[in-house]
């Protein structure tokens, strides 16, 4: 065949994959406790606009594996990437710039008790520099956003403390404080254990609005209503299989 | 003798043996502890650096910074005034009844007697019981706080929203401890001297009116007065804030550790406040105790 020749073959498909968004390259990670989730040279990708869930069983603890994933622990071997960037060195600065970006949802201890509620979600805006109107009407948006019926509830939560909040009213306060400011990553350990039901489509509209604007979404779903809900198509499933990440999941029935 | 000269020999190297080891177990426990105290005042000096630095940035100070700065400042400051008022008090005329006792003793006149009061005053005792106040009051609340945040895995949320700790919670912390014990030294300096002379007079043991005793205060006054005050003032409250926030931010372990690192925290800001205090003292007047450097 000659270089001029004609050819009958159709040029390959010509797609832009998504930017990635957290990338991890052959990690190993053990976790410090019994219930931690671990890592075995666990390689792939988080782009834009994706939602991985991940489906915890009873005994998983996420917390230090997403800690791991945001730079605060390393991992025992391989290389974490958010936003095509690593968590090594000692540029401090850009590392706490990177976790601005993210927004997460804690399983476990997730407040500063000396502080309000409205003043813990307003932290982190007002120190990244957000004035404080416009971290007001964000978060207003966002309570009347995921709030349904909890409304009134939420909003006298506000002025108190964490200690004497109802967990359900916790729950969607750490909502709107991980979706306030359009986070690029949205990292959701357990986030619904304490959410009444009436509220799941309020949080499956908010999640699906920001994957549509570009936020990759990984959640960590832990319970049978959790598994069930209704994102927008494609969704994937990573499992865990005796403790350890995989990526070759399949949602449950 | 064969059999006895071996037993001897066997002896004497067993001797020697356990000798040497003691000397190695004495050698490495000496240099374990060298260490171990080598690094506990590098860290100590390095979260001073560190805050001094970070408040040197002006993007250091967010609005939630200077929210916790200001916080900090009001209680252990502001809220402290009645405390150094007291201390200041209850000293001030412990210190006048013995100058008055020494006064009739030794037959000195007030002049001789008010500079050597205002010098110890100002130079050692009050820079040392604002210390003292700052370190009850403020500094072991500060590790107790720290080790409770980090204990309940505050300090790791603050990490992920993106805040540096050390930006948010020890910097504006061991500012606000320096600036503290400054302002609390003052009002402990001038409370102690209005309150030693109004005792004293009233006790008929000062025998020169007020413009009298102010004005031979005040022409004692030295420019090594106020940098002696300055240096100790803030040189250990900066030592007192940072070994508070670093007992409790490098705290371990659950809740029920937290009352044993608070205590450890005070005692250690108390040690170093007292060798800092000590420190300066010999580098200002460039001696120790009656022997001169130099």
């Amino acid at each position: 065949m000659t270089g001029n020749a004609p050819t009958t073959e159709t040029p390959p498909p010509q797609w832009e994959l998504a930017a990635p968004i957290l990338e991890f390259h052959q990690v190993s990670f053990k976790g410090t406790g019994e219930t931690s989730i671990r890592m075995n040279k666990f390689s792939a990708t988080i782009r834009t606009g994706e939602l991985v869930e991940v489906e915890l069983e009873r005994q998983h603890n996420p917390r230090d594996l997403v800690s791991m994933m945001l730079g605060l622990n390393p991992p025992d071997a391989g290389e974490v990437l958010y936003s095509q960037q690593d968590w090594l060195g000692i540029d401090y600065a850009r590392h706490f710039q990177m976790r601005s970006e993210i927004g997460r949802v804690f399983a476990g201890s997730a407040w500063i008790q000396s502080l309000t509620l409205r003043d813990n979600i307003h932290l982190a805006m007002r120190h990244h520099g957000v004035t404080e109107t416009d971290a007001e009407e964000k978060v207003e948006h966002w309570i009347q956003r995921l709030s349904g019926h909890q409304l009134a509830k939420v909003k006298w939560a506000l002025k108190k403390r964490p200690s004497v909040v109802e967990p359900s009213v916790l729950a969607l306060c750490q909502l709107i404080r991980a979706m306030a400011n359009h986070p690029r990553l949205l990292i959701l350990e357990r986030p619904l254990r304490f959410m009444l039901e009436s509220l799941y489509d309020n949080f499956v509209s908010a999640v699906d609005d920001l994957r549509a604007s570009g936020t990759a979404v990984l959640f960590f779903a832990g319970g049978r209503d959790e598994y069930r809900l209704e994102f927008r198509s494609p969704v994937i499933s990573w499992r865990i299989i005796n403790g350890t990440m995989n990526t070759n999941g399949r949602r449950r029935p | 003798m064969f059999r006895s000269s071996v037993q001897t020999l066997h002896l004497v190297r067993l001797a020697v043996a356990r000798a040497t080891g003691w000397v190695w177990h004495w050698t490495g426990s000496v240099g374990e502890l060298f260490f171990d105290r080598f690094g506990r005042l590098s860290a100590i000096a390095s979260v001073l650096w560190a805050s001094l630095a970070l408040a040197s940035h002006p993007r250091s100070w967010t609005y939630a910074v200077r929210n916790v700065f200001s916080k900090q400042v009001l209680f252990t400051a502001v809220d402290a005034i009645p405390a150094a008022l007291r201390f200041g008090g209850a000293v001030g005329v412990l210190l006048i009844v013995q100058a008055a006792m020494w006064i009739d003793a030794a037959g000195v006149s007030t002049d001789v007697i008010a500079p050597i009061l205002w010098r110890s005053i100002v130079r050692e005792i009050a820079p040392m019981l604002a210390c003292l106040v700052v370190i009850g009051r403020s500094g072991i609340a500060i590790s107790t706080e720290l080790a409770t945040m980090r204990a309940n895995g505050e300090v790791e949320v603050i990490d992920s929203l993106g805040i540096d700790p050390m930006t948010f919670l020890v910097m504006p912390r061991v500012l606000a401890v320096m600036i503290s014990v400054f302002c609390l030294a003052i009002i402990t300096a001038v409370t102690m001297v209005v309150t030693g002379y109004a005792v004293g007079f009233m006790m008929d043991a000062i025998h020169t009116s007020w413009n009298e005793f102010y004005g031979e205060i005040a022409s004692n006054f030295e420019l090594s007065d106020l940098t002696f005050f300055l240096s100790k003032t803030m040189v250990a409250g900066g030592f007192a804030g940072a070994i508070c926030c670093l007992e409790g931010i490098n705290a371990r372990g659950s809740m029920t550790d937290v009352p044993r690192i608070a205590s450890r925290a005070g005692i250690r800001a108390l040690t170093a406040v007292f060798a800092v205090s000590a420190i300066l003292s010999i580098l200002f007047y460039n001696k120790i105790l009656v022997f001169q450097f130099g």
